[in-house]
């Protein structure tokens, strides 16, 4: 190398100085070449390292949850085995209706709430709505148990209490509302913000009002991203325990009332666990499994509306 | 920092070799010779997805020299410069087919890493692309420092001499350490040249560099090319027929079939396709009746 650098002191013809740079590149190739296969094995040992314990969650739960998935397990509500018939613990149904009750009310909530939230977020200039988006952001990390005790102590309390109502659906519908809004909404507003500003531009140039613009270009170009964010709240949520679990009390009947109480598929796995009946505890597998394919499902339905709303867009 | 012009000034003459330049001779040839071929196109066709976007082109870039590639939108040229040094590489689905022959070496089959062919082959794109995270310096010396060299010496002067090649060197000799996005698009554009030329490639290839550049500096750029080809050679995608007829000493003539896969129509001498063309498709081409 120190031959080279003497010659290069000096003037160099153009021909010389490629000659100089292609056998440099040449012989720090093999190095190169070392250097991207040492950098493939640790993306490879990463790779190993983050999938075989995710890998093996799921193999898991397949192995010992598959014979459960059985028309009769996702038919029939649960049943309190009592000491003489321990494995009489019945099924799930009553949990499926919980989930879809509960789940389902408070996205229907959540959703047109955070798209609204977002636009407004993202049309704002003003220094009030700046803290507001950082305080929205900051909420996403908001631990779910502490939602759960504000629902508890601001809304049961005073409200749903004074009439009777103790454990309903309806304090696990506002929890988990609560819990999702600012994750949709920080996901909807950098989906609006991911959107070129020359076509926003474009519009407005075509003398378009913003709330067209807004309607016509933004929200069709960042619908995609909305809808991942969206199924990534969803999925969260349909999986939480916390928020809802002293709220909600238990329910062995199937039903679809706001103000009962509810059994949710999360929340009887944890009274599953919770319980000493070997039966009760393995069902937790069963019921862990339906969880997985119901969130696995959704995924894969969003993907799909992405995957088409996605086509002929560079 | 980089003072070293008035040093390199001052050795030029004891150190002056008494070779000539390879520029100079090929400036002596006139254009119609039979030039050295660098690179060479046998039967080359490029499909997506198992359709077909290019078909069919054979010819030969001549050393030293500047080629042009000309045809309406959508017959293939891009797909065509970019076969050129194995950008398709990294496209899904992208199939070249046929040969590509660097110096009678297979680019596709042969024995040349991608890496180092892409440091032989450059590549200028149709819209700047300076690393906006960079500084004007370290955008040239990237690619070298891609390549393992480190050496501070070398780079300064090399970076000087790309910058100084790209016509860029007296406007921004005093802000190196500015960042990249700082400068005018056509300034960019010129970066982005050196940024290639520091790397010493044996052909530049350009997709229509000056498409996004006022008259100025595409006038700049087009000068540029023809010093440039002295060191390098030059194949060249424009929409601008004066700017071919301007720059180019071949020219390639591309259209869409029937089929409306692109296809080589034509190839020859500028000169010749400008004037006397033997296909009535570039004629019509030239005189703008259609495309
Ligand atoms: N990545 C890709 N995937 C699929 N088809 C492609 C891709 N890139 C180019 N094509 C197709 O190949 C054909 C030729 O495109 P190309 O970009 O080479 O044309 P061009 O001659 O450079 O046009 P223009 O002058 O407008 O730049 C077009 O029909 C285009 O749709
Ligand atoms: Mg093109």
């Amino acid at each position: 190398m120190s031959t080279d650098v003497v010659e290069l002191d000096q003037e160099v013809e153009p021909e010389d100085r490629r000659a100089f740079v292609q056998r440099q590149s040449r012989e720090h190739y093999g190095r190169r070449v070392f250097l991207s296969r040492a950098f493939l094995s640790l993306l490879i040992v990463s790779l190993l390292v983050a999938f075989i314990p995710l890998f093996s969650i799921v193999q898991n739960v397949i192995g010992h949850g598959w014979h459960f998935l059985t028309w009769r397990f996702l038919s029939t509500p649960e049943q309190q085995p009592d000491i003489f018939h321990q494995s009489a613990i019945g099924g799930v149904s009553n949990a499926i209706t919980g989930t879809v009750l509960i789940d389902g009310v408070a996205m229907l909530v959540a959703v047109p709430l955070s798209i609204l939230l977002s636009m407004a977020l993202f049309e704002s200039k003003g220094r009030l709505m700046h803290a507001l988006r950082l305080y929205t952001e900051v909420m996403v990390g908001l631990p779910s148990i502490l939602v759960s005790f504000f629902v508890f102590a601001m809304v049961v309390t005073p409200f749903l209490a004074a009439s009777g109502y103790y454990f309903t659906a309806l304090a696990g519908v506002i929890s988990l509302t609560l819990l999702m809004i600012p994750l949709m909404t920080v996901a909807c507003e950098a989906a609006l913000r991911d959107v070129p500003v020359t076509y926003s531009e474009a519009a407005l140039a075509l003398g378009a009002r913003k709330s067209r613009v807004m309607m016509r270009v933004l929200l069709p170009y960042a619908f995609p991203r909305m809808l991942t964010g969206i199924m990534l709240s969803l999925s969260r949520a349909v999986g939480e325990t916390a928020p809802i679990l002293f709220l909600i009390g238990t329910s062995l009947v199937t039903n679809w009332s706001l103000w009962s109480e509810q059994t949710t598929l999360p929340t009887q796995i944890f009274h599953n666990l919770d319980s000493n009946n070997p039966y009760l505890r393995n069902a937790c597998w069963g019921i862990a499994l339906i969880l997985i394919t119901a969130v696995f499902v959704l995924n894969l339905t969003s993907r799909v509306i992405v995957a088409r709303s996605l086509r002929g867009r560079k | 920092m980089m003072d070293m012009s008035s040093v390199t000034n001052e050795m030029t003459e004891p150190f002056a070799p008494p070779t000539i330049s390879i520029g100079s001779l090929v400036d002596q040839i006139p254009s119609n010779a039979p030039a050295e071929t660098v690179l060479s196109l046998r039967d080359v066709a490029v499909t997506f997805n198992s359709k077909v976007a290019v078909r069919d082109v054979s010819f030969d870039v001549a050393k030293n020299r500047v080629t042009s590639m000309i045809g309406p939108s959508g017959s293939g040229k891009t797909t065509l410069l970019r076969a050129m040094n194995r950008l398709h590489d990294l496209t899904k689905g992208a199939v070249v087919s046929g040969t590509l022959e660097l110096d009678g070496e297979d680019i596709y089959r042969g024995s040349i890493p991608t890496t180092l062919l892409r440091s032989r082959i450059g590549m200028v794109f149709q819209r700047p692309n300076p690393f906006p995270t960079m500084s004007i310096y370290d955008n040239v010396a990237s690619g070298l420092r891609f390549n393992g060299i480190k050496k501070k010496a070398f780079l300064d002067d090399a970076v000087e001499h790309a910058l100084t090649s790209a016509a860029l060197w007296e406007s921004v000799k005093g802000r190196m350490k500015a960042a990249a996005g700082t400068l005018s698009g056509g300034e960019q554009q010129r970066l982005c040249i050196a940024r290639a030329l520091a790397v010493e490639p044996e052909i530049l290839l350009m997709d229509e560099p000056t498409s996004s550049l006022d008259p100025v500096s595409t006038q700049h750029i087009e000068d540029l090319m023809s010093t440039l080809k002295e060191i390098v050679t030059i194949v060249i995608v424009t929409h601008n027929m004066q700017q071919a007829a301007r720059v180019s000493d071949d020219c390639a003539f591309l259209l869409m079939g029937e089929d409306r896969a692109g296809e080589l129509i034509e190839f020859a001498s500028t000169e010749k396709i400008f004037t006397n063309p033997s296909d009535k498709r570039t004629l019509d081409y030239i005189q703008g009746r259609f495309g």
